[in-house]
């Protein structure tokens, strides 16, 4: 594994064209966990892969096999122990406050402040991202995302689907480059979910690149423009829906899925 | 500047709606105030006090910190012989007269006497009360004297023995006022303990509700959280030990007529670096339970900090012995280096954060 200094795997990315348009570059990232008196616990081991500017890339496996990690590490939460990741050509190592401008972060497990109105936490994130014109963005995703009707209601008296619209809205409202998606539909309705997967599309349509981890196989298949398979921290297999498809020789992809990761069920 | 205010603005908002400190927090202190005062007012008009001593009003030259002021204790009247002789008060200050210099006196400064009659038959609670402050406040106000002239105070005041009656002395009230700091230096800690012992849970419910990392997802939130949040705190314990310290003086004002207690830069940079402490405890600690555990000790290097002298002067103040607390410089440095350790802390908090986020 390479040390996490060095930067000279993204000199030679696999696809020319994404010298271009990656906004996501991993360059056989990974992530060890020291364990106590044990073997060290390998979370994510040399991720490879980038994603272009309007594209959504799913990242697809079983409990435990390091999407989150590998999102958090993008997210700058957590650092890589080998290997480097860029956003819009920035490195999450060593500039990680400079990554934190050009991100939205969102994954089922984050929170917003409980006592805050939606507009005040609206205006706190744009804020924190320095938004320069902030009453028309707060305003605007207040509407977009169908906050606006309950914009003085405080956030722990919101139901779990505005809750979630919320999210995304604080997510997207300095309208990031690249957006790191980890489960964001857990624990929504099917309604919720797919206003949800609406807004995501949205913004990938508007040109921002983004990593959508999620358990949903029909919204990843239906969603996504790449899919990463991952278990116990590897990349199995990457490509399109219908790729990863023919190449486990199924008929859909939980099917595909299933074969990709436990080869020795199939 | 633009996200650290916008998240003191938030951290300030949350504290400020949590029913925990408006219920227990700051209604008390808010409430004692009418309350209390309201209580003594009824109290006083019912049960009048009768005031121990009738004062003459001081004469121009007589310094300002030694000046008593008119109470429900304090009769100032034109005529004390007469109110003292009606047996309206125990004891009579019917006048004061400044002394010639005397070249051989190590303070170098006037010399006031104070005329005052007394009954051999008063209470004798009453007496040794006015005895106790009129030495005491003779003896300080001397000491400062004696000081200011550059003489020892302990060995130049051997010659100048106060005695009680007649005495260069004030009307007693700077003592009342030195009585009152004690007890608001404790009451203070006590409504400061009471504010502080829940901020350690407050960095893990955040880090459990997933608000941290939300947060820290931002840019330049790590330590401008940290800084909000200990700001937002310590102004809130501030408040609590500020009105808490104001109604207590109102009622002082009401009963004793003095004015007392300010929460003073050096209380504050205490409050600060104290807060930054119990931050710090939080976000080692990987539960609530633990970080309450941690609240509790931190309350208890608080405890041992006042039993050796915290609140008056700073903690390292003394032990180094290199610095007077008594000195406007001195303590402006050791206000500064309060501050710069809660910026250290700060700084140990951030890394404390990163490290429990990263590892769940």
């Amino acid at each position: 594994m390479a040390d996490s200094s060095q930067s000279s795997r993204f000199a030679t990315p696999t696809d020319p064209a994404s010298i271009v348009t990656a906004l996501i570059s991993l360059a056989n990232l990974s992530k060890v966990w020291p364990v106590r008196g044990g073997t060290p616990l390998v979370a994510v081991d040399g991720l490879t892969f980038d994603v272009s500017a309007g594209e959504i890339f799913g990242l697809l496996g079983p409990n435990g096999a390091g999407k989150t990690t590998t999102l958090r590490m993008l997210a700058t939460l957590t650092r890589p122990t080998f290997g480097a990741a860029r956003i819009c050509g920035i490195d999450v190592l060593s500039d990680s406050e400079q990554v934190r401008h050009h991100i939205g972060y969102l994954s089922a497990t984050s929170g917003l402040p409980r006592r805050l109105s939606c507009r005040q936490v609206l205006r706190l994130f744009a804020d924190l991202h320095g938004v320069s014109d902030r009453r028309r963005a707060v305003e605007d995703a207040l509407n977009r995302f169908g906050v606006a009707e309950f914009a003085e209601r405080r956030v722990d008296a919101l139901s779990t689907g505005m809750r979630q619209r919320l999210r995304i809205a604080a997510t997207t409202l300095h309208k990031p480059r690249v957006l790191l998606l980890d489960e964001p539909a857990l624990g929504l309705d099917a309604v919720a979910a797919h206003d949800l997967l609406m807004h995501v599309r949205d913004a990938r349509d508007g040109g921002a690149a983004i990593i959508l981890s999620t358990h949903i196989l029909e919204d990843a298949e239906r969603l996504c423009d790449r899919i990463g398979v991952i278990d116990e921290g590897c990349l199995h297999a990457c490509g399109t829906p219908s790729a990863l498809i023919a190449q486990a020789g199924t008929t859909d992809l939980r099917s595909a899925f299933l074969r990709l990761v436990r080869p020795e069920e199939a | 500047m633009r996200a650290l205010a916008a998240l003191l603005g938030m951290e300030s908002l949350r504290l400020l709606r949590t029913r925990e400190v408006q219920v227990y927090l700051l209604l008390p202190t808010i409430l004692v105030l009418p309350v209390v005062l309201t209580l003594t007012s009824v109290a006083l008009t019912v049960f009048p006090p009768r005031p121990i001593v009738a004062m003459a009003p001081p004469p121009a030259g007589l310094p300002a910190e030694l000046r008593g002021r008119a109470g429900p204790r304090n009769l100032r009247t034109d005529e004390p012989a007469a109110a003292f002789s009606r047996g309206d008060t125990r004891v009579a200050i019917t006048g004061w007269r400044e002394l010639p210099s005397d070249p051989t006196d190590p303070t170098g400064g006037t010399h006031w006497v104070m005329d005052v009659l007394d009954e051999p038959a008063a209470d004798p609670r009453d007496r040794d009360l006015v005895h106790r402050s009129l030495t005491r406040a003779a003896d300080r106000w001397l000491a400062d004297e004696v000081a200011l002239a550059g003489g020892d105070p302990i060995a130049d005041l051997a010659p100048l023995s106060v005695s009680w009656h007649p005495v260069t002395a004030d009307g007693g009230f700077r003592y009342s006022m030195e009585i009152a700091r004690v007890p608001f230096a404790a009451v203070g800690f006590l409504l400061m303990a009471l504010g502080s012992i829940s901020i350690p849970g407050l960095s893990v419910l955040d880090r459990e509700s997933g608000l941290m990392e939300t947060l820290r997802a931002r840019p330049s939130t790590a330590r401008y959280g940290l800084l909000a949040r200990i700001t937002a705190l310590a102004g809130l314990q501030l408040l609590i030990v500020g009105l808490g310290s104001l109604n207590l003086a109102a009622i002082r004002h009401r009963v004793w007529s003095d004015l007392v207690f300010d929460v003073g830069p050096r209380f504050a940079a205490l409050v600060l670096f104290q807060t930054a402490l119990l931050v710090v405890a939080g976000e080692a600690a990987r539960t609530t339970q633990s970080a309450t555990a941690a609240g509790s000790l931190a309350l208890w290097v608080q405890a041992s900090l006042l039993s050796v002298g915290v609140l008056r002067p700073l903690p390292w103040v003394p032990a180094g012995g290199l610095i007077d607390p008594n000195s406007p410089t001195d303590a402006a440095t050791a206000i500064a280096v309060t501050v710069a350790a809660a910026a250290l802390l700060v700084a140990v908090a951030e890394r404390l954060q990163a490290h429990r986020l990263a590892t769940g």
